[in-house]
């Protein structure tokens, strides 16, 4: 195991392979999958042209809400109750989402997210209809530096509503203190940062579990989140983008191939 | 196994984490802030950046007006105000935290200072533009701008480290 040491390290690159074929899970656990580009607007950011523009161009997408930049304030003096506040910094974008409510789509002044809701179909479908918008985002906003660009994905894995073994389902799988292993976990966290030699990327990997809203019919919620980022910023000139989305799809594949156990998959087939 | 520790040894190292919107994503969301607020409130990770927030808010106070230097300086703004406290508020728990410091032209300078030859300045003007200048070193320099998105800039995070790294 390496520790990265962000000031003198330096390590084979490794090598990412945009051609290797993964298994297709029909039963994928995935419920949602995100891509986002963030990169500031270099086109006037005016709310009613904006607004216009994007709702000319996406009738397929009835329902939109205006998202407006609001920061929270609480001042504590003694003996005063907490006195909060908040301030509108002003017009941010808007957001779209799909008369089926599976597609959502956020157009801002600081960037472009999209956002794919379960059931998720296959990563052409994700990537197509992604393209798509950010072409329309990329008309209006007209930006030429992308700071950061994020693939994320969230597995939702349902855990039996009676007793469970973490080792059936992920891996490496959690493990309470030695000599302590009749404890029975009562909570999971647990996050990676991964940095990927060679290349501008991070994996964030979260894995934790979530609550059932109605522990009577429902079990756990095993969540596997993997966030693929960018570390570098990056002109958009032509195929950039898409390069750089295969190689973060390789790379969250792997991630999630690598964190699962063979039971659990054959369970999403 | 080889485990190479850099102090601090305790960070956020994950960057920006890329926007997602349903059920799941808010619950992870929530465990994450609840694990920050967890060590927010210990002393060694809480209190600096305390510390450093109330810094702050007396600079922005001394320099809200025009002229506060005595030689027509501009005043710093409550935006140039809000840009800095969010800046401040996203930097990793663990890290080394700043000076803070105002200039003529209205903007709020954050300073990491090791000795006189290796230090960051980090200059923030009310658009949120963070514009940084930092000394590495006899021969080494680094500078540029970098735009503030909500969340700390991991080139300047990068400067940190080298300008306060032992």
């Amino acid at each position: 195991m390496y520790w990265l040491n962000p000031v003198a390290t330096a390590f084979d690159e490794m090598k990412i392979d945009v051609t290797e074929q993964f298994q297709h899970l029909p039963k994928a656990p995935i419920v949602e999958a995100v891509i986002e580009v963030r990169a500031r607007s270099e086109a006037t950011w005016d709310e009613q042209f904006i607004s216009e523009q994007l709702k000319s161009k996406l009738p397929d997408y009835p329902r939109v809400t205006s998202q407006r930049e609001l920061q929270q304030e609480v001042k504590f003096e003694s003996g005063q109750p907490p006195e909060a506040t908040q301030h509108d910094l002003g017009w941010k974008g808007l957001r779209f989402q799909s008369a089926d409510g599976r597609h959502l789509a956020q157009f801002n002044r600081n960037g472009f997210v999209f956002s794919r809701m379960k059931p998720y179909e296959n990563w052409e479908q994700l990537l197509k209809e992604a393209m798509r918008l950010w072409r329309i985002h990329t008309d209006e906003a007209r930006p030429t530096t992308a700071h950061q660009i994020g693939l994320r994905f969230i597995n939702r894995i349902s855990l039996p509503v009676q007793e469970f073994k973490f080792e059936d389902y992920i891996q490496p799988h959690p493990a309470p203190p030695h000599g302590l292993d009749s404890l029975l976990f009562n909570g999971y966290f647990h996050h990676d940062a991964l940095a990927v030699p060679g290349h501008p990327y991070v994996i964030n990997l979260v894995r934790t579990i979530q609550p059932p809203q109605d522990p009577a019919v429902q079990g756990l919620g095993l969540i596997l989140d993997i966030d693929v980022i960018t570390t570098q910023p990056f002109e958009l000139s032509d195929g950039m983008l898409e390069t750089r989305l295969a190689e973060m799809c390789w790379l969250k594949n792997k991630a999630f191939f690598g964190s699962i156990t063979k039971t659990a998959l054959k369970s999403f087939q | 196994m080889i485990i190479e520790m850099t102090a601090p040894t305790f960070i956020w190292y994950g960057g920006v984490s890329t926007r997602a919107t349903g059920d799941a994503a808010h619950h992870i969301a929530g465990a994450i802030q609840e694990r920050r607020r967890h060590f927010e409130n210990s002393v060694s990770f809480g209190l600096p950046k305390n510390d450093v927030l109330n810094e702050l808010f007396e600079i922005a106070e001394e320099c809200k007006a025009s002229n506060w230097d005595g030689y027509g300086a501009t005043p710093v703004t409550e935006d140039t105000y809000r840009v800095a406290y969010r800046l401040l508020e996203a930097l990793p728990l663990g890290m080394p935290v700043p000076t803070v410091g105002a200039e003529p032209d209205g903007h709020l300078t954050l300073e990491w200072y090791r000795s006189p030859r290796r230090t960051l300045s980090v200059s923030i003007s009310p658009d949120g533009d963070l514009h940084y200048a930092a000394l590495l070193g006899p021969s080494d320099k680094d500078y540029g701008t970098k735009p503030f998105f909500d969340e700390f800039p991991k080139t300047i995070l990068d400067l940190i480290r080298r300008v306060m790294s032992t």
